[in-house]
């Protein structure tokens, strides 16, 4: 017999049923205890397999501590089943081996167990993960309550935008209606004036290609009257209205421009009205109004013609038709004026001028001629004209200027009118030693006084005081 | 006594213009337009030009060219016409202005101060 088998032999052993004397109470008692408690520890690995099988979340650690505590209570199951065995058989070695294998599982249980001790308390236990569920739950309701506000908010601003995005629509609509075939073209440049967009391109804007930089499809001259306004407001942001000619070939456009800066891009808006045709309805009026203007002049002539072959045939004094020849000429300064400023009307210090022409440069130095700037209308510049002519023509025959020492001053003010406008005062003041007042109302005296200052729609009046010929006239400007 | 020639197309001013400057003693040949005139003074040597603007053929501007362009270049010129005198063409030669209708008066004062002149 080997060393191993005498260590197991029961040789000597006497079952445990001997010490409970074989009654059969007292081992039915220990047989069903020891069964049921070895069903039950067997059944508790199982259950602990079960649950390590099912739940593959488990940490490697837990799982270790599991198998080690369903082997130590396997362990433990054992144990009675060898009380039931050694009732009737003596194994006593096996059942000290199945113990101390239990034993020794269980110190290692312990051991793994008791450094885990923290961790597994840091363990939420279902009230706290129940607290913390209802917790997760309540912001899960938050959230859904926020997500919901949130999809509320995004519809609101969907509608918003659908809104704006249909206003846009209608404007953009009446926009196009508006400037469609319009004579206003509108583009987009960006910083290297390349041309983004265009709209309703009028010649020559529709020579221009979106996309690239075409100025030179505009004429030589469009990289100074375009360019360079374009260029002034890209770098002072600042808009700016310009009106351009453009040259090209044969023909010219003419565009009243205004430049604006288009957002934070470096880009800039072009809205060019087309005046092309506007200019040459212009310069075409300018010519009809001066031809009218120097056929009135020529009808002036002719009638100075008929009335000197009228007086020549009846023989008429020369003298008469001298002086009404010469009023015609004054007439006909006037006519000059107002040519010259497209029939406006004529500066009254011009139209002084104009009558006072004709006097000798000795002479000139005894005259003052002073007032404000003032435009006087054409109806009444034809008339002063004719006022001025005969007060100059008197002064050189019997007035200031016929004597050595006399002096003449025309002068006028500008007063604002409290019905609005303005009221112009003028007078015409001599300074002669000796003055003979006229005896008798002739054409001048009557121009003066009556037929002037009706045709100015003012007053006037004709005075000889000591120091000589003196007439005021009071007109609306 | 001042040789003056007139070119004007529209006959009451031509013959106005003529019994004027006739009346003030000066020896007058008229023109009905530039052409004429240009004719004219081939075989008139005169001492003072007095001619419209706008003439049919041969207009005053044209005729003043003529003028500059043959000897005796300097002839004095007398512009008569409707246009201001703002509005005429820059490079157009003439020594003196007078609006239409004309101031006889001053017509005559200004052939006699360009005929010393000459």
């Amino acid at each position: 017999m080997s060393a191993i088998e005498r260590y197991f032999s029961a040789a000597g052993f006497i079952p445990h049923g001997y010490c409970l004397l074989w009654r059969p109470d007292v081992l039915g008692l220990h047989v069903v205890s020891d069964a049921i408690i070895a069903l039950a520890y067997f059944s508790i690995p199982l259950a602990i397999a079960a649950f390590v099988r099912r739940r593959p979340d488990l940490a490697a650690e837990h799982r270790r501590v599991a198998v080690l505590f369903a082997t130590f209570i396997l362990g433990c199951g054992l144990t009675h089943v060898f009380g039931i065995v050694v009732l009737w058989r003596p194994f006593y070695v096996e059942d000290g081996l199945v113990k101390a294998f239990t034993a020794l599982v269980s110190l290692i249980t312990a051991a793994a167990l008791w450094p885990m001790l923290p961790r597994l308390l840091a363990i939420p236990s279902p009230h706290q993960l129940s607290l913390a569920n209802q917790q997760l739950q309540a912001e899960v309701a938050a959230r859904r309550e926020a997500v919901a506000e949130l999809e509320a908010a995004r519809a609101g601003l969907e509608a918003e935008v659908l809104r704006r995005t249909e206003e846009l629509e209608t404007l953009a609509r009446r926009f196009e209606v508006a400037t469609d075939g319009s004579v206003i073209s509108l583009a987009e440049l960006d910083g290297d004036l390349r041309f983004l967009w265009l709209h309703n391109p009028r010649p020559p804007f529709d020579r221009l290609v979106v996309g690239e930089i075409t100025q030179g499809r505009l004429g030589p001259d469009a990289p100074r009257v375009l360019g360079a306004p374009a260029r002034q407001v890209l770098a002072s942001g600042e808009p700016l209205r310009t009106e351009v000619t453009l040259p090209i070939g044969e023909e010219s456009f003419s565009f009243d421009v205004k430049i604006t800066p288009a957002g934070q891009g470096g880009r800039i808006l072009i809205a060019a009205s087309d005046i092309t045709e506007q200019k040459r309805q212009q310069a075409h009026l300018q010519v009809i109004l001066r031809e009218l203007a120097h056929r009135a002049k020529n009808l002036l002539s002719l009638v100075d013609g008929i009335a000197r072959q009228t007086a020549r045939a009846e023989d008429l004094p020369v003298a008469l038709v001298d002086r009404f020849s010469a009023r015609l000429a004054a007439l006909g300064d006037a006519y000059d004026l107002l040519i010259t400023d497209d029939w406006r009307g004529v500066d009254l210090a011009a139209l002084v001028a104009a009558q006072l022409a004709f006097i000798v440069p000795e002479l000139r130095e005894r005259v003052v001629i002073d007032g404000p700037a003032a435009t006087v209308r054409p109806e009444v510049a034809q008339y002063l004209a004719l006022a001025l002519h005969e007060l100059a023509t008197n002064a050189t025959k019997y007035g200031a200027l016929s004597d050595a020492d006399g002096r003449l001053s025309v002068r006028w003010s500008v007063e604002p009118r409290a019905e609005g406008g303005s009221t112009v005062r003028l007078a015409w003041e001599e300074a002669v030693k000796a003055v003979a007042p006229p005896t008798r109302t002739g054409f001048g005296r009557s121009l003066l006084e009556r037929i002037v200052p009706r045709a100015v729609g003012g007053e006037g009046g004709l005075s000889f005081p000591d120091t000589g010929a003196c007439w005021r006239v009071v007109f609306p400007l | 006594m001042v040789r003056v020639l007139v070119a004007e197309d529209e006959a009451f001013t031509a013959i106005a213009l003529v019994d004027t400057l006739e009346r003030q003693g000066h020896q007058v040949r008229d023109a009905a337009d530039g052409a004429d005139a240009i004719s004219l003074l081939d075989n008139f040597d005169a001492q003072v030009l007095v001619t419209d603007l706008m003439m049919p053929n041969v207009d005053g501007a044209a005729l003043i060219r003529h003028v500059r362009a043959r000897p005796g270049a300097g002839l004095p010129v007398i512009l008569i016409t409707g246009v201001p005198q703002s509005k005429l063409p820059e490079d157009l030669s003439y020594d003196a202005y007078l609006g239409k209708p004309v101031d006889h008066a001053e017509l005559g004062r200004m052939v006699a101060a360009l005929a010393r002149r000459d």
